[in-house]
This record gives C-alpha cells, structure tokens and sequence, in this order.
C-alpha cells in the first residue's frame, strides 16, 4: 500500500540518507585532493597546480617507513595471536556448558568494553612491573587483548551452526583426534578464520588509543601521523591518506563482492 | 553433546586451555589487578626518611671539608692563610712577612683543636640522624601502604576536566543514535538488496579507512586556510586578506564534530545489524492494519533493534569518553584538556605513575557503570550484546 505521505517520507529520508554520505565523505575527498597540490601545508581552496611531489617524497620519509615497517611487526604477531586465542576460547565456550563458561565468556567480552588507553596502561603497569619496558612487545600484548574477541565471537557464532554429525562419524570410524581437528574441524571454520583475520590486521594496522599508551618511545604508522599532524600538516600526509583510502576501497569492494550474498534475501 | 576432550583429544584440547587460561591471567585479570594496586598506593615526595638523607648527605660532605683541612691543613703564603674549609683569608694592612708568621701561630694550636672540636660534634649529628633514619624507615614500612588518596586528592581542574569530558561524550552519544537511527532504518528495511547492498559498502568505506586518517582529513576544513575559512571569505563574512580568519581550533564544537564523525559508524552497525534480521513482513501487516508509521517504529522496529541500540550506545561512548586521538590532533593545545590527556601526562609527563592508575581505573569505573546503566535500560544482557 503506496500512499502519497509514503512517498514524501521516502523522499525526505533518500536527502538525508544523501547529506549523511556526503559528511563521511568530503573530508575524505578533500584531504586526497589536496595530496595533489603543489602547495604546503596542504589546502584544496589554494590550487597551486597538479603534482605528484608529494608522493616522491613518501620515499625520502625514513622515520615514516621505519614506524610502517613496526605497524607490520605488531599486525605479523597480533593476527595469528588473536585468531589462536579467539578460536580455542570459542571451541571451549561452545563445547563447554557449565555456569564458568558464563562468567569466562563475560571476562573475555570485557575487553571490547573496556577502552582502548586503559587497556594499553594495564600492559605496561604489568610489565614494567616484572621489568620489561614498553616497546613493540607491550603492543602486541595490549593490541591482542581486546582484538581477540572479535575473532572468537565470529567463529563462535559459525560454531552455533555446526552439524555435529560429521565429527561423530570421524570418530566412529576411528579418525584421530588431530585428523578430525584437521580435516573437519578447521575446514568448516575457514571462512570464519579468514574474515577474523581480515578484522585483525585492520583493527591492528589502524589502532591508535591502545598503542600509544603502550609503545613507549617507538612508533607505529599510526602514532606517526598523530605526531606529525599535531606539530605541522604536511601534505606528505595527505598523499599517504590518498594511498590508505584508495586500498580500503578496494578491500571493501572485494569484502562486498564476496559477502554479495548477503543481500538478496529479503 | 560430546564432551570436548573426546573429541578433540587430551593434547589439542590441553593448549586450548592453555590459550584461554593465559589470555584470561597474563592479558585480562593480572594486568588489572596491577592497575588497581598501583592506584591505591601514595607515593610520597619530600617524606621523613627523605628529609634525614638530605641532611646526613650535608653533614658527610661538611665533615670531609674539615677532615681535609685537618690532615693538609690550611697552608700559609704571604698573604695569610688559606683554607679549603673557610677560604682564603686576607690578612690586611699587615706586612708581607708579618702576616705570614702570625697565620701560622694561629694554625699550630688554637685553629686544630676548634677543627677537631667540630668533627667531633659533626660526628655526634650523624649518629642521631642515623639512629632516627632507622626509626623513620621502621615506621615507614610497617605503615600499610594502601589508601585512597590518589583517589581522594584530584584537583578541582582535573575533576572538571573530568565532568566535562563525561558529558560531551553523552551528548555525541545522544546525537549520534539520532543521526544514526534513519539510516541504519533505511538500509536494513527500507531498500531493495541492489540499493542496499550499495548504501552498505558506501558506509564500510568510511568506516574501514584509518582512524588517524579520519580525523587528519578535517584539518583540510579548519586550518586557517581551510575549506571553512575561505568559504565564508567568498561570502564576504570575513577578509582572508586582512588576517581576519578564525581560528576554528578554539571552539569545542570542532572536537564535537569530529568525534561525531569519527564514532557515528560503530553506532551505525549494530544497529543496521539487529534491524537487518526483522521480518518485514510484520511492518506490512501493521501498515495493513492501519497504523501510523512513528507507531510502527515505537512497537515494532525499536524492540526488535534494542540490543543493537544497545551496543551502539555502549560503543560510542566508550569511545568517546576514552578518545585521545581527536582532542590531540584537533585542539593543538588551544581548548580544554580531554581526561584521557591528564592521564597521558600523569604517565609520560609528571610520571606519576601511581596517581595516573587511579585516574585510568576511574576511567574504567565511569565506562563500566554506563555499560550497567544501558543494558538495564534496554533490559539486555551482555549476551545478547556481544552476539551483534
């Protein structure tokens, strides 16, 4: 049933809907843009002419390059971390029924609640405490916390929908425990893992509040950017957002492409 | 169901645990633990056992000085004497010769009794402050060293700072989930799998790209020569030309924007998620039965996306209320302090360690009693939340 009021509702929301992007994405657009000027600090409204200077001087950057190579470092260790943590606590939370999968299931979410620079002074108070200083290692230990979380509630809810009956017939035919782990187990849990890892490495790569709390007098890309956005704008920045940007759309386009399915039941 | 070491074997099953026991102890519980206990310790500055240190290090350097002039002596030359505990003293007015020979009168008895009286009574002081040294450390270590002062003794500025940064981040809450609602209520249930499948990946863009980029992005908006600022000089609201630009870093609406920003997304999904799920077949028959559609809303769509309201809330002003990056970049010093700053300096500037844990568990306080006042509110549990 079409009315006219249900017409002018639509409508209404459709701008809105409209303005809303436009606010997510004009600052977007404008810090890329102005990664081509040729004027410094950076300005879109200041057009000194089209260049790629700016990007040329991203490889000149040596402190830059040194802080990516440690954003690498830490997403090398917390990827594989997390997903190893989030998929055991997510077999024993499934596997396990009793009234302290209730209460490990609530510490384990914690986590996600808690926020990020509280979880960032928790590690280095710990640590300093035993005699480690805050560096790469304390990160890796802070970033994994909370962004193991993600991957187990991911792989739990692929768990919920688990058919035990292939595992029941590995056993009765006397397949090992590792064979069954192996052959059974991980293969139905693959997608799962591969869109863990995926939420990993961003949450990884792009964190700021847990890192800088945590990385003492190192850096990563992101504790960097802060750094050098806080003193001067510099449009060596913004070529670099240019870069970040354009990569995330493609990574969003291709998470699109094969999560499409999503959208045709109504 | 079969029991987890059956199907998985003792050893797999064993590093399971392992993996989970560790997270839990060595990431969540200790590392917490820690915080706290340091939160409750003072650290004292300026104490008695300090105090006596730094008169018994006097007297010790005293006491050399007057050893030294003892075993070398003050030496005569022909002007008088010269000691390295008084100086150089000038006999004036006196003939070269003269002064020489009385200098050394002088030194031969009277001058080395008077020295060695002094140490004497050098010596004597050491041994009290020694004695007292050991009371103070006694009384020192058996006071037991928990207290609430951290707590007890922040400053009104840092209180303030704190009020402040609790209510800015309710309000960006509260104008976030308005923001929000109309469009996770468009893509979940008011658009076809084409549209909707565009308007979701025009959302994950934005959400996806680096937080750091995010808010870097709107400095192009507020420098001095900014989109904002040269757009109001096309206006002729203001002269570019004649210095006359604002400075939009002053004014807190600019944090308020960008957190705004920054944040509407993680309010944006769950929501979109829990909406997602409800059937819209329950809409039709409400609209066939004739209700309006803010009833619709109100009786249908808000009870079935309350968790993912829920979560949204809880996120954003978690979020919020611990943000560091967008006051850092965005302020550059020119508006009040966020508390997550205070902690930052208590930490990396004053190093105050033990005042910076009270104010990072206050912190924790604040986030964990919303998260209890919103999930009574919307009367859902932390497993309900977590499954969005």
């Amino acid at each position: 049933m079409i009315t006219s009021s249900n017409k002018t509702s639509e409508f209404i929301l459709n701008i809105y809907i409209g303005i809303f992007l436009l606010f997510m994405f004009i600052p977007l657009l404008l810090m890329m843009a102005a990664g081509f000027n040729a004027t410094d600090p950076p300005s879109v409204t200041d057009w000194q002419g089209f260049t790629l200077q700016w990007f040329y001087q991203l490889k000149t950057e040596d402190r830059l390059i040194r802080c990516l190579g440690n954003s690498f470092k830490i997403v090398g260790v917390v990827v594989p971390l997390s997903v190893m943590l989030g998929l055991s606590a997510a077999l024993i939370l499934t596997r396990i029924r009793a009234k302290v999968t209730h209460y490990l299931y609530a510490v384990l979410v914690s986590p996600m609640l808690t926020p990020g620079i509280i979880l960032g002074i928790t590690t280095i108070v710990f640590w300093q405490k035993i005699g480690v200083n805050a560096n790469l290692f304390t990160v890796m230990l802070a970033q994994t916390t909370f962004i193991a979380t993600y991957p187990m509630l991911i792989i739990m809810s692929r768990l919920q929908r688990q058919d035990h009956f292939q595992e029941e017939a590995a056993m009765d035919l006397g397949a090992s425990p590792l064979l069954l782990f192996w052959r059974i187990t991980i293969p139905f849990l693959r997608p799962a893992i591969f869109t863990s890892a995926a939420l990993a490495f961003l949450m990884s790569f792009e964190n700021y509040n847990t890192t800088v709390f945590s990385i003492g007098s190192n850096c990563t890309v992101t504790t960097e950017i802060a750094q050098q956005a806080r003193k001067a704008h510099t449009p060596v920045i913004n070529a670099l957002g240019f870069i970040f940007v354009s990569l995330t759309i493609i990574g969003a386009l291709i998470y699109t492409f094969f999560h499409r399915r999503r959208f045709t039941r109504t | 169901m079969i029991s987890i070491f059956k199907v998985y074997g003792r050893y797999i099953t064993s590093f399971f645990l392992l993996c989970v026991a560790t997270w839990v102890l060595i990431l969540i519980i200790l590392p917490q633990i820690f915080l706290i206990d340091r939160s409750l310790k003072y650290e004292y500055h300026g104490d008695r056992v300090g105090t006596i240190n730094n008169s018994l290090e006097r007297l010790y350097a005293s006491k050399l000085v007057k050893k030294y002039d003892l075993d070398f002596g003050p030496t005569c030359n022909e002007q008088g004497m010269v000691s390295v505990s008084m100086g150089l003293s000038i006999t004036e007015g006196k003939k070269v010769g003269e002064a020489e020979r009385e200098c050394e009168e002088v030194l031969s008895s009277e001058n080395k009794i008077k020295l060695e009286q002094e140490v004497v009574e050098i010596n004597s002081q050491i041994e009290i402050l020694l004695q007292e040294e050991e009371v103070a450390k006694i009384a020192k270590a058996t006071e037991f060293p928990y207290s609430f002062r951290n707590y007890v003794m922040m400053s009104g500025l840092h209180f303030k700072t704190l009020t402040r940064t609790i209510y800015y981040s309710i309000l960006v809450t509260v104008v976030a989930l308005i923001l929000c609602y109309p469009v996770a209520y468009v893509v979940a249930l008011k658009s076809a799998p084409r549209k909707a499948a565009i308007l979701f990946l025009a959302l994950i863009i934005p959400y996806a790209v680096n937080e750091l980029m995010r808010i870097y992005a709107w400095l192009t908006i507020f420098d001095l020569k900014g989109l904002l600022n040269t757009m109001l000089d096309f206006l002729g609201v203001l002269a570019l030309d004649e210095d006359k630009a604002i400075v939009w870093y002053k004014y807190p609406g600019t944090v308020f924007t960008v957190m705004i920003y920054t944040n509407i997304l993680f309010m944006v999904f769950p929501i979109y998620n829990t909406m997602s799920t409800l059937n819209r077949d329950q809409i039709e028959a409400a609209q066939d039965l004739g209700a309006k559609a803010w009833r619709i809303h109100w009786r249908i769509i808000i009870p079935h996306a309350k968790p993912g309201i829920a979560i949204g809330t809880i996120m954003t002003f978690m979020l919020t209320v611990g943000a560091f990056s967008v006051p850092y970049i965005i302020t550059r010093g020119l508006q009040p302090k966020w508390f997550t700053h205070i902690i930052y300096d208590k930490f990396f500037e004053s190093s105050n360690w033990n005042v910076g844990s009270a104010y990072s568990f206050t912190l924790l306080l604040i986030s964990l009693i919303f998260v209890f006042v919103v999930m009574s509110f919307f009367r859902v549990s932390i497993n309900e939340l977590a499954k969005r």
